[in-house]
């Protein structure tokens, strides 16, 4: 039975017709045109449809989306603000992170969720952090240097923050 | 993929949980964290009327409390046990469990009574927590039982949960004195990987004697389902921890497992992966006893 629910992504309220079956992956690529969360495996293994539910990641190929009302949905359209990448997404950029950039707004969302917890992670804890995505192009190393990158950018920020 | 549509409840408290399941029984399913139940929805495994949510039920807590032991509520994530400090304290086995389980994603979405209900030979939490005497607890309007682990998973995907009752918790008793458990699955890659075998051991050492006063073995992988090493467990109580000692009980465990040959594995590197493991497991739990 179709019916209205409220989903808050990325901080606005969206009422969306929905059936209890829908998963969040197609909700939001094929009911709110939010295409930047990528769907791969469709089945949990490749990480690339990650997103944030109240600040923990989340496959949204396995999450039904009914079952998000009343939850923070983050997703990479969230990451920017007022026109500027969020320091991740430069990052990525300037380390050369991205080669197809299939599997880069779950990566850039799996490194947000690490460095959320730990803003000064060690090489070891940058790969586990992003050991669920999985990325055909680049070989890892250009993205752990770009997560690493993106740490020291939000460590200035937040010291810089702290100065002022 | 799409799922085949059904009705989405999602009950307020465990007594209308009891009672929708009490109603529909068979035509519904509980969904937890739904790394498995979505899965099993988009391959037609199940058809459900109705899926049961558990998001709005306090059962995610995790508590210990020295004398009753741990408790652990049916959707507490198993990244919540991996990074449980209580957990890490007295039973290492499950952060070891937890810690290799799928991808940080899968981590933060599944929950230890998926990870029991979906009774999956390879699934992680059910060697280590039967090596701890685990129970669940089952509930249903008709009240509550307790049963152990070993005896909850029945088969390969197979329970003894009643269609009318929900798993509410798995418990799990003190640690034995001078104890220490062990698990270590092993697997061709160190992600997303579906274990070719995996052993956990939890013993204890008699502080008079310094010989093993008790010992539980289970293998993952190797069965139909978790199965303890009864014979390699005898072999080790009232002996000396020494090499020798855990060397014969690793070879029994490889002679006691029941593996099969599949695409990931024969079965005869099976039975040598599970003897390597035993006998590390048994080396570490020994040293983490005696240091
Ligand atoms: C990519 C991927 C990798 C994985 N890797 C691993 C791994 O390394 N190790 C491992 O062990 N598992 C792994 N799994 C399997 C799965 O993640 C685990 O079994 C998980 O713990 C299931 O928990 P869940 O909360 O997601 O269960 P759900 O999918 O929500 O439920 C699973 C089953 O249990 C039933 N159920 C759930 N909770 C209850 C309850 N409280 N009472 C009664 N019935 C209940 C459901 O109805 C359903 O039949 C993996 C899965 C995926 C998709
Ligand atoms: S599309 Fe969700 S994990 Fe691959
Ligand atoms: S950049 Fe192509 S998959 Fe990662």
């Amino acid at each position: 039975m179709k019916r209205v629910i409220e989903l808050t992504i990325n901080g606005s309220a969206y009422d969306v017709v929905i059936s209890p079956q829908d998963l969040l992956i197609d909700v939001l690529r094929q009911k709110l045109d939010l295409t930047g969360t990528k769907k791969g495996c469709g089945q949990g293994d490749c990480g690339t449809c990650t997103v944030l539910i109240d600040g923990r990641r989340a496959l949204a190929c396995l999450t039904l989306a009914i079952a998000c009302e009343g939850r923070q949905i983050l997703t990479i359209e969230g990451m920017e603000k007022h026109g500027v990448l969020h320091p991740i997404q430069q990052a990525f950029i300037d380390k050369g992170a991205i080669q197809c950039g299939y599997c880069t707004p779950g990566m850039v969302l799996s490194a947000k969720a690490l460095l959320d917890e730990h803003p000064a992670p060690t090489e070891h804890e940058i790969k586990l952090g992003i050991s669920g995505n999985l990325c055909r192009c680049t070989g890892y190393v250009k993205i752990v240097e770009a997560v690493r990158d993106a740490a020291a950018r939000l460590q200035a920020a937040a010291d810089c923050g702290k100065g002022a | 993929m799409s799922l085949p549509p059904f009705e989405y409840l999602a009950p307020g408290s465990t007594a209308e949980l009891a009672g929708l399941l009490a109603a529909h029984r068979e035509r519904c399913r509980i969904l937890a964290g739904g790394t498995d139940l979505v899965n099993w929805m988009a391959e037609k495994i199940y058809r459900p009327d109705y899926v049961i949510d558990l998001r709005k039920l306090p059962l995610a807590a995790i508590t210990y409390e020295k004398g009753r032991g741990l408790t652990i509520g049916a959707a507490a994530t198993i990244e919540s046990l991996e990074r449980s400090p209580v957990i890490r304290e007295f039973y290492y086995a499950l952060v070891q469990a937890a810690g290799q389980i799928g991808s940080p994603q899968i981590r933060a979405m599944a929950t230890i009574g998926g990870n029991c209900c979906n009774a999956s030979p390879c699934a992680d939490m059910p060697p280590p927590l039967i090596t701890l005497e685990a129970r669940v607890a089952l509930t249903s309007a008709r009240g509550s039982r307790e049963v152990p682990l070993e005896e909850f998973i029945t088969g390969n995907r197979q329970t003894a949960i009643a269609p009318d009752e929900f798993l509410e918790c798995v418990r799990v008793p003190d640690p034995w004195p001078h104890s220490a458990c062990r698990y270590s699955p092993f697997g061709l890659r160190a992600a997303q990987e579906i274990d070719i075998a995996s052993v956990a051991v939890n013993v204890a050492l008699d502080p008079a004697t310094g010989l093993f006063a008790k010992a539980r073995i289970a293998m993952g992988a190797v069965a139909p389902f978790a199965m303890r090493a009864l014979k390699a467990e005898a072999s080790l109580v009232g002996n000396a921890p020494s090499g020798e000692t855990i060397d014969q009980a690793a070879l029994v465990c490889s002679r006691e497992c029941r593996p099969i040959d599949d695409l990931r594995a024969s079965a005869s590197y099976r039975r040598h992966i599970v003897g390597v493991l035993a006998r590390r497991m048994l080396r570490d739990a020994v040293a983490a006893i005696t240091s």
